[in-house]
């Protein structure tokens, strides 16, 4: 068998060489700035814990892939931030489809361990505590509210950003918005009122 | 655009950063992808040290990974298209600079890969005084696509890589003493934590949910060399529900697998699982090039657990064994709670 690097065919013309070592550079960029917000926006998007790094790896390299096509239209994060959309609904569908108890087991997962979870410093818990919250909040929203409310009220992206991204309309998008936020606040309260009757 | 109330507002500002990857997420993940993407995407490894600078450039996060990442991405792939496409060896140049990084392979995080070839430096008879030029210099792209042709190829071979190394140091046409990956000092990286090869599993479908297999026992670290391929231990496979049965993997390799599973466990939620092949580790490999990392994700897993006062104690002795280390920072409130 021959060894992988015979196995693949490359162009030895030097424009070509000089093409891809632009890209190379840009592309090395755009991951050493973005990849932070890559990881936390597919999780907060929905990715499972456990599929989280072939998730992120799938959006570099489909990142990579198509970086062509970017060439300054948007912003390279609202450029990303489509691809991050896009990678984690395919793969939330997918896991869906073969695994439903995945998705909705971490969503049990997550709602037992908010309660055990007692130990640490107050600073330490009340953080994790509204993680966890936020966690299982993005997890009661329906997909398409979720991408919205991430993308505007944890990722600060401006309402027209996000309708690039997720591909809708601008007023879809503001009422996709309003709706979660009815949802955010009356989730709060709910956890106001169960906290209130744990702790009278 | 948020008009949120206050409440709303506070909770999302204090679970600001709770999704934001770690170190270890990060150099993680930057080595598997520049495995997948090889030379192509310059994410400082260049084409030619895949491992090692993969891992030295994940290791270095920040300044290191974009300084030295950029010239070593330029040097080794303007390399690997010579000897990709052409096969033509014309630039010393060139040979110095894929072998210079290719050194840089001979880091303690250069997990899987490395110790794959180790293991077959152990396992292969033959020492090989002095290898022709080509098939040292042919290591380079080899090592590059390494997950396949490490596996299949000859190229790959140890003595190649001893020859290859050991040129890169002389830089003469003498070679200069094979420096073997056995004589890897255990020295950690020096600003940052020794990342975290993770072996691939599966290439071709990189969603699918991980297997969630445990690694095996393997011959301690690839700083001793060890005499033979036996494991020292199957033992914890067949009583630890979350061990594997297969023991294919030796030294860095199996450390990564086996603390790398760890922090996926620990992840997903399933501390216990986490703990147990966190003890697995440290058990097999009490020195071993991932202590700091194992240790660190042990006071993790029983802070999971709710184990909340052995949590305390593994976060202090980690403190005061590691005080420098960037793990700290995570555990610091674990240790801080006793106080």
């Amino acid at each position: 068998m021959r060894p992988g690097w015979l196995r693949r065919t490359h162009t030895p013309a030097s424009a070509f060489v000089a093409g891809r070592a632009r890209r190379r550079t840009w592309f090395a960029k755009v991951y050493d700035a973005h990849f932070t917000f890559v990881w936390r926006s597919a999780r907060r998007l929905g990715t499972p814990e456990a599929n989280l790094d072939d998730v992120v790896q799938e959006i570099f390299m489909v990142a990579f892939r198509r970086q062509d096509e970017f060439e300054g239209r948007s912003s390279v994060k609202t450029w990303l931030y489509g691809i991050v959309f896009n990678v984690v609904r395919a793969h939330r569908r997918e896991l869906a489809q073969k695994h439903p108890e995945v998705i909705d087991g971490d969503r049990r997962a997550d709602s037992d361990r908010l309660i055990d979870g007692g130990e640490g410093p107050q600073e330490h818990l009340s953080k994790r505590e509204a993680a966890r919250f936020i966690d299982r909040f993005l997890d009661s929203l329906d997909e398409d509210r979720r991408a919205v409310f991430v993308l505007a009220e944890l990722e600060q992206l401006t309402a027209p950003e996000i309708a690039l991204v997720v591909g809708a309309r601008l007023n879809t998008v503001y009422s996709r918005l309003r709706l979660a936020r009815v949802e955010f606040t009356q989730a709060i309260e709910r956890q106001r009122a169960r906290d209130s009757r744990r702790t009278p | 655009m948020s008009d949120l109330d206050e409440a709303g507002r506070a909770l999302i500002a204090l679970a600001d950063d709770a999704h934001d990857p770690t170190d270890m997420d990060r150099a993680r993940v930057r080595a598997a992808l520049a495995r997948r993407l090889g030379a192509a995407a310059g994410l400082g490894l260049g084409a030619v040290a895949g491992v090692g600078a993969t891992a030295k450039a994940a290791a270095g996060a920040g300044t290191v990974a974009s300084a030295g990442g950029a010239t070593t991405a330029a040097a080794g792939s303007a390399l690997a298209m010579k000897l990709m496409g052409i096969v033509a060896i014309t630039t010393a140049v060139g040979v110095g600079a894929g072998i210079k990084i290719g050194r840089r392979s001979v880091e303690p995080g250069a997990a899987a890969k490395i110790s794959e070839v180790h293991t077959r430096r152990i396992a292969a008879p033959l020492p090989a005084p002095a290898p022709p030029p080509l098939p040292a210099l042919a290591l380079a792209p080899a090592r590059e696509q390494s997950t396949i042709a490490c596996g299949a190829g000859e190229l790959c071979s140890p003595r190649n890589v001893a020859g290859g190394f050991g040129r890169g140091q002389g830089g003469g046409p003498h070679p200069s003493p094979p420096i073997s990956i056995e004589e890897v000092p255990p020295a950690k990286p020096i600003v940052q934590p020794a990342p975290r090869h993770e072996p691939r599993r599966n290439e071709a479908s990189p969603i699918k949910a991980p297997p969630h297999e445990a690694p095996s026992e393997a011959p301690p670290a690839a700083t001793t060399p060890p005499p033979a391929l036996e494991t020292p231990a199957a033992t914890t496979a067949a009583s630890d529900p979350c061990a594997p049965a297969q023991t294919s993997q030796s030294g860095v390799a199996g450390e990564a697998r086996l603390v790398t599973d760890g922090v996926r466990a620990r992840r997903s939620g399933r501390s216990a699982c986490a703990l147990s092949l966190l003890d697995a580790h440290a058990r097999v490999f009490p020195d071993g090039v991932l202590a700091e990392e194992r240790d660190a994700e042990r006071a993790l897993a029983l802070a999971a657990l709710g184990r909340t006062a052995e949590a305390r104690t593994a976060a202090t002795a980690f403190l005061r064994k590691y005080p420098a280390s960037l793990l700290g920072a995570r555990l610091r409130h674990l240790a801080d709670a006793s106080r």
